[in-house]
């Protein structure tokens, strides 16, 4: 194995300028493809949070009875797609309205022309067959109307889909890039030691001992450009971070940026790196 | 140990090697002449599992060369070694890194390694060399650093093709006498030559290959 590493970092140094060259357009690829996960892992979490906290707002119709509420109340709870539920009375409604409009405007009017609600908050999980949930709470008897922000939801829902298929494009063009890269750089790496692993062959060398220091210099390309787009992103998030961008743009200081994303690209690079070489270097030949 | 029963060789439908059948024994040390062309490079590449028979049956050992598998040659090289006439040195490196290679290849500790080429060294007289770049050497120091290197595995067989075809009378007579020891030891040894004089007057047996037969 030692022997393997040394023969691949001297393979890396004697081809300096290429393996950096290549490095750095890997790493390119590769904070091209965390951003566009970082935008749609954001996405995917604000499309979650507005969901949850948009309530479906149910009006029901005037001069109702307790027990009819409870009735309601009852059947919302049964239907197990709601995770909250709170009953709000159309006095209460009043007061908090008075709390955000002059109270003499509502004194002009004359009487309460709020109705008794129930603020429903739906499940993650049930989120999917919301339009089914209203269809079926419209067909209460004592329900007078629902409000749900449908819109806002269907249209973060399209844009999310759309991403997903933008990223889906970005992400097989530019990991095939990637490998192609690797595949490239591995490839002419070879070629240069043809006399070389002629040699090898003649004395008995398998196939993986001819294969092993090429695996690590793709291994090592690949860590090599996750690190570098690891670097850039690192500053993406200081910059992000910094008190005169957040002064500017208060909003970009709540997007999410998880950790995981250190030890997970470096991995990937690894990986992707050592798969890419095995791919370059084909089935070794002996005849 | 080496048995070849009515082996064709073709390329491109000319027939390099026809109908050869005979044994060679372990511990024997046989000749290969004819002139150019005559095949005994393409024989010995059989010996090595560089080339496939396209006719007949070829036993190494355990080894079926006509159906051998990629995956058993390395393992094949590790008992059949191979002397070349351009000696295929890495000449980037020096003489002790280019004899250890065989034996880094099978995974051998460089503590024993080291043990192993200097004695290897010492068999070809060049010891004092160990550290010498091997381009710096002359073609007879070349050639034995490639016989040190190929016996270095202690082989059951050793091939070699034209191995003083690059050498001096002086030098020739040096490489010769180092396969006859590397012989006397027990190894089969395979040399494959036009040069008579390398065989004249011994017991050693001699193939005469003519255009892809054996004639004597």
């Amino acid at each position: 194995m030692k022997r393997h590493i040394i023969s691949a970092m001297k393979g890396l140094w004697i081809n300096r300028w290429s393996t950096l060259l290549s490095m750095l357009s890997i790493g390119i690829c590769f904070f091209i493809v965390t951003g566009v996960s970082l935008l749609l892992y954001n996405l995917e979490l604000f499309t979650k949070k507005l969901s949850t906290k948009a309530a479906i707002v149910i009006y029901l119709k005037d001069g109702i009875s307790e027990s009819e509420i409870s009735s309601i109340t009852d059947q919302l709870k049964k239907s197990g797609v709601f995770s909250r539920l709170q009953y709000i009375s159309k006095d209460e409604a009043l007061k908090e309205m008075k709390n955000i409009i002059d109270p003499s405007m509502i004194q002009l009017i004359g009487y309460n022309p709020l109705s008794d609600t129930i603020e429903a908050f739906i499940k993650e999980e049930s989120l999917q067959n919301i339009e089914e949930v209203i269809k079926k709470i419209k067909g209460f008897g004592s329900v007078d109307d629902i409000y749900y922000p449908a819109k806002i939801i269907n249209g973060l829902k399209i844009i999310k889909v759309t991403l997903w298929n933008f990223a889906l494009v970005v992400f097989c063009f530019l990991l095939l890039a990637v490998l192609f890269i690797i595949y490239a750089t591995v490839k002419s790496f070879y070629w240069k030691k043809t006399e070389e692993i002629e040699i090898l062959k003649l004395l008995g060398a398998t196939p993986s001992y001819i294969r092993f220091p090429f695996l690590i210099e793709g291994g090592i390309l690949g860590l090599g450009g996750a690190l570098f787009a690891t670097i850039l992103m690192t500053v993406v998030y200081f910059v992000i971070h910094s008190r005169s961008f957040s002064e500017f743009l208060p909003a970009i200081t709540t997007v999410a940026f998880p950790l995981e994303i250190f030890c997970v690209l470096p991995l990937f690079g690894i990986f992707f790196g050592m798969f890419s070489s095995f791919f370059a270097l084909g089935r070794i030949k002996y005849q | 140990m080496i048995t070849f029963s009515g082996v064709f060789k073709y390329y491109s439908s000319v027939a390099v090697l026809q109908d050869l059948s005979f044994n060679i024994e372990k511990g024997e040390l046989v000749f290969i002449t004819g002139p150019s062309g005559a095949g005994k490079t393409t024989l010995l590449k059989l010996i090595f599992g560089s080339e496939v028979p396209d006719e007949g049956t070829i036993k190494v050992e355990n080894f079926d060369l006509s159906n051998i598998k990629h995956s058993e040659i390395p393992f094949l090289r590790r008992i059949v070694s191979f002397v070349f006439q351009d000696f295929r040195l890495r000449q980037d490196l020096t003489v002790f890194d280019n004899i250890a290679l065989p034996l880094r290849v099978i995974g051998e500790k460089e503590k024993d390694i080291r043990q192993r080429v200097l004695d290897a060294l010492k068999d070809v007289a060049l010891r004092s060399k160990a550290d010498n770049l091997v381009r710096t050497l002359s073609g007879g120091e070349q050639q034995k650093v490639a016989i040190a290197r190929a016996i270095i595995i202690n082989p059951h067989i050793v091939l070699a093709d034209e191995p003083t075809g690059n050498l001096d009378p002086e030098a020739s007579q040096d490489i010769m006498a180092l396969f006859k020891r590397i012989n006397a030891k027990g190894c089969s040894v395979v040399i494959a030559t036009h040069n008579s004089e390398l065989f004249k007057n011994t017991h050693y047996r001699v193939f005469s290959l003519k255009e892809g037969k054996i004639i004597q």
